[in-house]
């Protein structure tokens, strides 16, 4: 390009927040909250029933929630093209948006909405998923555990579960309720509320304080507790101190993805690579998967590289081996 | 990829900034400009650079099109709603769907007909506005929608390929024609004898009406935003790469055979492509605001006269005027040019 050639204008990617939950778990209750407690913001809501939002927003657009499967090879990969669709034409607006938040129905599966945001270029050139919220009924949600296929999706996908309603259920079931959580998704971070009451602080704009908390997973505390209730999903958390070969890596992952992407839910790393003054950050959903230089590793730090898969029949034995021999 | 600046020629004409990006342009049977914008509003530019705004839109402007009279404006907003807008500054609401982005619009001026999607369903209003027919019987949100040069068929597009209804027949009588995946956009030839669709994957699909059989034509770095035909022969132009990708439908069709590319070294990606009414001649707007006018000649050569420099910002809308002579471009940054080339 000639230096007279100005460079097109980049805008910030604006950041997504997607809330899902069962039907009256209070996800409705949730959305009202931001949009009343959050003045001077703008926000644009994408919501599956019109008409249950309590504000007056004139961004609040109507999706029918219209999943497709990309002809890209990949048997599971499945899109919201609606949101591709109503994404564009919010940013045909004049002004930009502090967030985007998609609501979704009680029943949906929470991948093609994160797929979404992986697999299109004119929304990844815009817009990132900042964070899946799920809202459970700390009242309803054993049942729902354990009658459907869907409510631990949603709680797998999770980087923030409201556990609502607690004021319900007695402290000693709330606390057994949330292990069980956790051994389902041990990176999500959980909130106890009533009413959905909590600060928006804690669920708009997470995206660097979740890289955080991958870090600070505690690698052993799956142990025996991760098998103690017979959840479909499960998860797997990894730790190695000696550093990364990026090489290697990349072709485990890809090639674990591809054969197990339909019973891994979520991936999700912080890895030390050789060679490299970064951490390097990925995650996934299903067989996609997009990683990216997160902070330079501080000098007195102690290096090291943790991974975490979320998922249905996962061989704990062979991810480790897996991801052993990836060692430089 | 490094690009030289190609020497702009520009011509004369009018220069015109607004706030908010310009989502589309169309010129009215006399020659008055009309650009649907991000804000809502409707610009009017008439041949001595009078500008008129009219607020057509809460939100943005997402859709235009030239009404049945050849002298008003059609446009959808994210507000839900279809509004009929004039240069005297007239605003007439036509339709209301709260929370729905209108952003999917058809005239047919041979069929006096007007078609609007609203998720689903495809409404078809009359001349007066009123609702004649309406079809809900679509897989998924309808992305496309166009009437075949007589008016008597109406396309749209959705999840797995596209429905074909009699305009006349709206709602009763489907014909499909089927693809799976998400088709974003439809387009009719002008011969009417091909129905051509966008899809999600940057490829585009269609089908030869008569008997449903299949095209495909693949390649695109990026998706395909942006087509128009060029007729006799019928020449489908479209954007999605860093040249024009032309595909010649003469003879049996394009099958087999490779697409005529032109405009290459101009600028990055081809944003919109718009056909001259009568000469084989291709407005070209580019993704960082670059317009070139390439001219496609019988032997497959093509040339290019760059006419707007790039200032970084996507060129989102090009129109012709119907004679030809005016050539209007708009960025996503709002700056409007209209070019006399008589």
């Amino acid at each position: 390009m000639s230096a007279t050639v100005q460079a097109p204008a980049t805008r910030p990617q604006i950041p997504v927040t997607v809330l899902t939950g069962y039907l009256g778990a209070g996800k409705t209750t949730l959305l009202n909250r931001l949009l009343t407690e959050e003045h001077g913001k703008r926000y644009a809501v994408i919501v599956n029933e019109f008409g249950e939002i309590g504000i007056d927003n004139e961004l609040v657009v109507d999706a029918d929630e219209e999943v497709f499967e990309m002809n890209n090879g990949c048997i599971c990969c499945t899109v919201r093209g609606d949101l591709i669709r109503i994404i564009g034409n919010l940013l045909k607006r004049k002004g930009t948006f502090d967030a985007i938040l998609i609501e979704t129905t009680g029943l949906a599966d929470p991948a093609p909405v994160a797929q979404t945001f992986f697999v299109d270029d004119e929304v990844r050139s815009v817009a990132k998923l900042d964070s899946i919220v799920t809202v459970v009924d700390a009242k309803n949600v054993v049942a729902r555990l354990d009658d459907s296929h869907e409510a631990a999706e949603q709680i797998a996908f999770a980087d923030i579960i409201l556990l609502n309603k607690s004021d319900l259920v007695p402290a000693v079931e709330l606390a057994a309720l949330e292990a069980r959580l956790r051994a389902i998704n041990p990176t999500a971070i959980i909130h106890r509320t009533e009413r959905c009451g909590i600060a928006p602080k804690e669920i708009l704009n997470r995206r660097a304080f979740d890289l955080d908390r991958i870090l600070a997973i505690e690698p052993d505390f799956l142990g025996e507790d991760a098998h103690e209730h017979d959840d479909a999903v499960t998860s797997v958390a990894l730790r190695e101190t000696r550093p990364i070969d990026a090489n290697r890596f990349n072709q485990w992952i890809g090639a674990l993805l591809r054969e197990k992407g339909l019973s891994i839910l979520r991936s999700k790393g912080i890895l030390d690579l050789k060679g490299s003054p970064n951490r390097f950050i990925f995650q996934g959903v299903h067989m996609l998967m997009e990683g990216d230089d997160g902070k330079p590793w501080g000098r007195s730090e102690v290096r090291d590289s943790k991974l975490v898969f979320i998922g249905r029949d996962l061989d704990a034995d062979e991810l480790k081996a897996g991801f052993a021999a990836c060692v430089a | 990829m490094s690009l030289a600046e190609p020497r702009v020629r520009v011509p004369p004409g009018i220069e015109a900034k607004f706030d908010a990006g310009i989502t589309g342009a169309v010129f009215s049977d006399s020659g008055l400009l009309a650009a649907a914008l991000g804000d809502g509003a409707v610009q009017f530019i008439g041949p001595n650079g009078n500008v008129e705004m009219v607020q057509a839109h809460d939100g943005a402007a997402l859709c235009l099109a030239l009404d049945l009279d050849g002298r008003s404006f059609l446009t959808g907003g994210d507000d839900g709603r279809l509004v009929r807008t004039a240069a005297d500054g007239s605003v007439a609401e036509l339709m209301r769907a709260s929370g729905r982005q209108i952003d999917v619009l058809a005239v047919s001026r041979p069929a006096k007909a007007r078609a609007v999607a609203v998720g689903r369903e495809v409404r078809l209003l009359d001349a007066d506005g009123e609702l004649q027919a309406h079809a809900s019987d679509h897989p998924s949100t309808v992305s496309g929608l166009a009437f075949n040069p007589k008016g008597k068929r109406l396309a749209v597009a959705h999840y797995g390929g596209v429905t074909l209804w009699w305009t006349a027949m709206l709602g009763r009588n489907a014909d499909r024609l089927r693809w799976r995946g998400s088709h974003i956009s439809v387009s009719w030839s002008p011969d009417g004898a091909h129905v051509m669709t966008a899809m999600q994957e940057c490829e585009l699909h269609g089908w030869r009406v008569a008997d449903s059989s299949d095209l495909a034509m693949r390649g695109y770095p990026v998706k395909v935003r942006s087509m128009d035909w060029l007729s006799k022969p019928p020449t489908l132009v479209t954007s999605g790469a860093d040249r024009v990708v032309a595909w010649p439908f003469s003879g049996s069709g394009p099958q087999g055979k490779p697409p005529i590319e032109f405009g290459q070294g101009i600028g990055r990606l081809v944003a919109q492509v718009a056909a001259h009414p009568s000469r084989r001649l291709i407005a070209t707007g580019f993704d960082d605001g670059r317009v070139a006018i390439c001219e496609l000649t019988a032997d497959r050569k093509s040339r290019a006269v760059l006419v707007r420099p790039g200032d970084g910002c996507r060129v989102s809308a090009l129109a012709w005027s119907q004679n030809g002579a005016l050539l209007a471009a708009g960025t996503d940054g709002g700056a409007l040019s209209i070019f006399d080339l008589a």
